[in-house]
């Protein structure tokens, strides 16, 4: 059992994604918490990370910018939770200063749990808002419903390559 | 035949999603992609669009051996891609487009992008301990 089993989950509104990697939960952690890392894999190719400034406290910014075909896009949190190497909680509900975010989407919460012999076990869960923000937030043009799963599945299966 | 070809199947498979209600159904992203990365099994997947034909029927015009075709279509099944049933001699093989269908919506966009996120971190990770 992961430690986030114990969230009351919506089936409509959250996933929970649970992966056993064959690393340490010390570099996952540096991957997820340093610029210089995260632009390596936040986004599929050919899109870019064009910026990222992670100030990681709770409180601190967690902002990324994207170059996705030509359009920039700015994806500016907040972290809620820290623990060095076991959990990171954000959000973009709020902005850094706790300026509260005009259309808020989701909160992200990672745990990374020691499973012995250098793996990890990772889990990602991400809560959104509501449906009708999700919708309105996928009209907006980055999540294109069937395109999007094209695109992904693209991009799968060249890394598979 | 191109991913995007794989839209004429998904649309096929929305209408299948209307009838059997299976807009719960969960599907495993990474079984489905890691199915669909094949182009020998998209192309199976194609020619079941049009309708279930016989195991021997859909290897012929590939000019595979059988137990290398019996081998992508375990990995499509595993999937919910297709199903197969015997009936006598003949093993019969039919799409499941529903399961593609259940991948669209918001939410298992959202599941998408964090399937494929992990994924490249994952490849990140193994390169960076390969380096150091």
């Amino acid at each position: 059992m992961t430690p986030d089993c114990k969230l009351d989950l919506n089936p409509e509104t959250d996933l929970v994604l649970v992966r056993e990697i064959n690393a340490p939960r010390e570099i996952l952690y540096t991957c997820w918490t340093t610029p210089e890392h995260l632009v390596h894999w936040f986004v599929p190719k050919p899109h870019k990370v064009t910026a990222c400034a992670l100030d990681v406290r709770p409180g601190g910014k967690c902002n990324t910018t994207f170059d996705v075909d030509g359009t920039e896009m700015q994806n500016n949190g907040v972290y809620l939770e820290v623990i060095p190497n076991e959990k990171l909680v954000f959000t973009d509900t709020y902005t850094e200063g706790w300026r509260p975010n005009p259309e808020p989407f989701m909160t992200a919460i990672l745990t990374f749990e020691d499973i012995g012999n250098g793996r990890t076990r990772y889990t990602a869960v991400a809560r959104h808002r509501s449906k009708e923000t999700a919708e309105s937030h996928k009209q907006m043009g980055f999540y294109d419903g069937w395109g999007t799963v094209v695109t992904q599945l693209e991009e799968y299966a060249q890394g598979l390559k | 035949m191109k991913l995007s070809d794989l839209a004429k199947f998904y649309s096929l498979g929305r209408q299948n999603l209307l009838l059997s209600n299976m807009a719960k159904h969960d599907p495993d992203l990474s079984l489905i992609f890691q199915a669909l990365s094949d182009p020998t099994r998209r192309g199976f997947l194609a020619r079941l669009g049009q309708g279930a034909i016989p195991v021997s029927e859909l290897a012929r015009p590939t000019g595979l051996a059988l137990p290398t075709v019996m081998r992508h279509l375990g990995v499509l099944e595993a999937a919910a891609l297709i199903s197969t049933e015997k009936t006598g001699r003949t093993r019969m093989c039919r799409a499941r487009p529903e399961t593609l269908a259940a991948t669209e919506g918001w939410l298992a966009d959202q599941r998408a992008v964090w399937e494929a996120r992990t994924d490249r971190l994952e490849a990140y990770v193994a390169t960076l301990m390969k380096e150091s």
